[in-house]
């Protein structure tokens, strides 16, 4: 719902003088990551980033996932990758979303070496204070590493950001 | 006996922002029916089936078809199929032997959303891509939501206009997205009725426009299954598809005027280019040059695009419905003279990972 406004005789009402009535959903689940995205975050809890080669096309992918993209054949090889890339496309965000992260920050697109796919991460070791400045830096080639989270949970943010090298 | 499929009414309702609108949802969705069914001069006895476009938890609801199908008014019996594509719902509606796969096993909510990417956030991936790539500016950008906001000038139907003031559309939103460059949330509903052509060609109130080739297409689901944000890959492919369907054999000399789902202002550079209205790159030259503008040889969003106006499910539909308009002379925007054929588009997907297309051309052109 849009508004809370309330008029004079104490509903809420919109813009229009119709009623608007609150209605929360609050959506409490759970994921089974599966097979190949445990052992994927089993491995980043662990400090060590894991991706997957289809043994038919020899494409890696991180995230790891167990079918090729080009191929469409079941995975199962797994090889281990330093956690290093380079930066193909980003963006520094200045309004977030509610329960997001505090603005600003910078996410990213990583072709971790050695992969076919790109890894979704935060950007970190860049000022983000003068936007100019950081769009410069935050662009196709800039060498970035994975700084690893203090606390690890078998969760993708088990890594802090890829900090700008 | 075959017959092409025709679009032979159109009902779009005004869009406001969601708190000034008086309508609930199934009195939109009616009143747009009754715009529609009028506009076709078909009663609705005539309907044989009705599809409902809904994406399930969008509102705190699911099948919303359940409820939105009752009040249109229908007779007993009358056949209703809800499409739940996402954000291609729409598009899929008039495209209604919807034949789109979905590849989808993974899911965004583990893996990507707890990065800090909401959905505008994402689409800005692929303007800073392009940027780089093609050496496009800031000013080329604001230029071309400029352009579309004076379009919807002219648009009783759209939501954001020139109206809006220059220090809110240029606030920085996500790089290099600007407010004035981000769709609003729109409130609006619309409705289309499609027919045989046989069936209605001997007493349509209005030039019938015919549904000449449509297709949907599908991404990698993740992100970062795309190894390129500059491009929109799979829209040239599903291009090729739905041209050869259609006859289109050059795109920016056989169609007058083409409407592309664009939620951010830069991706009508990069729809216009995969679309091969023009070669990759060269998509803000060409709008420099005028071409583009309704009175261009290739005019687009003539509407004010998505950028302008976002009801959700409608605002997928809307290219259609204006283009089908376009062409029959009757576009409630800007009319571009002597249009006879057009393309529209859509996607969904934060990722844009799936998008239809559809063409259309005025019966007798």
């Amino acid at each position: 719902m849009t508004t809370t406004d309330s008029d004079t005789t104490g509903f809420a009402a919109d813009a229009t003088g119709r009623i608007v009535q609150h209605v929360h959903w609050e959506i409490d689940y759970q994921v089974k990551l599966g097979r190949t995205w445990s052992r994927f975050m089993k491995g980043l809890q662990n400090q060590e980033l894991w991706g997957s080669v289809c043994q038919h096309c020899s494409r890696t992918y991180v995230p790891a996932q167990d079918y090729c993209e080009a191929c469409y054949e079941h995975i199962e090889e797994w090889r281990q990758l330093e956690p290093v890339g380079t930066l193909r496309a980003a963006t520094i965000v200045y309004q977030g979303f509610d329960g997001g992260p505090e603005v600003p920050y910078a996410v990213g697109a990583i072709e971790v070496d050695g992969t076919d796919s790109l890894f979704m991460h935060f950007i970190g070791g860049v000022d983000l204070g003068n936007p100019e400045a950081a769009r410069a830096r935050l662009v196709d080639g800039l060498r970035v590493r994975a700084r690893w989270a203090a606390e690890r949970s078998g969760a993708i943010t088990d890594i802090a950001a890829f900090d700008a090298e | 006996m075959k017959s092409h499929a025709v679009v032979s009414g159109v009902g779009i309702t005004p869009a406001t922002s969601p708190r000034r609108q008086p309508l609930s949802k199934n009195e939109l969705c009616r009143q747009a029916v009754d715009i529609a069914l009028d506009h076709a001069g078909c009663p609705r006895d005539a309907i044989d089936a009705v599809i409902i476009g809904d994406i399930a938890g969008f509102e705190a609801s699911c099948v919303a078809t359940k409820t939105i199908a009752p009040s249109l008014g229908l007779p007993p019996l009358t056949a209703v199929v809800p499409i739940s594509t996402g954000g291609t719902s729409g598009g899929q509606l008039p495209n209604q032997a919807a034949t789109q796969v979905v590849i989808n096993t993974n899911s965004p909510m583990v893996m990507e959303q707890p990065l800090g990417m909401g959905a505008v956030h994402m689409g800005a991936f692929f303007p800073a891509a392009y940027q780089q790539r093609y050496k496009v500016s800031d000013a080329d950008l604001l230029a071309l939501s400029e352009k579309n906001r004076r379009n919807a000038d002219h648009n009783p139907f759209a939501h954001v206009t020139s109206a809006l003031p220059d220090a809110l559309a240029e606030r920085l939103i996500s790089t290099p997205l600007r407010l004035g460059m981000v769709c609003p949330v729109s409130s609006g509903a619309i409705a289309m009725v499609i027919s045989a052509e046989e069936a209605v060609q001997d007493d349509s109130p209005n030039p019938l426009v015919r549904i000449s080739g449509h297709g949907s297409i599908s991404d990698g689901y993740l992100g970062g299954k795309r190894r390129d944000f500059s491009t929109f890959e799979v829209v040239e492919i599903l291009a090729r598809r739905v041209y050869e369907q259609a006859g289109i054999r050059e795109p920016r000399r056989d169609f007058d005027v083409c409407e592309l789902f664009t939620p951010y202002a830069p991706m009508e550079y990069m729809l216009m280019e995969a679309f091969q209205l023009c070669g990759y790159g060269t998509a803000p030259a060409l709008f420099h040059a005028g071409a583009t503008q309704v009175d261009g040889d290739i005019p687009v969003n003539v509407s004010g695009g998505t950028q302008c106006t976002n009801p959700g499910l409608a605002g997928q539909i809307a290219p259609v419905a204006h283009i089908a308009l376009q062409l029959m002379g009757q576009s409630p925007a800007q009319q571009v003279a002597g249009a006879q054929r057009g393309l529209a588009h859509s996607t969904g997907g934060t990722f844009f990972q799936f998008h239809t297309a559809t063409v259309m051309e005025r019966v007798g052109s």
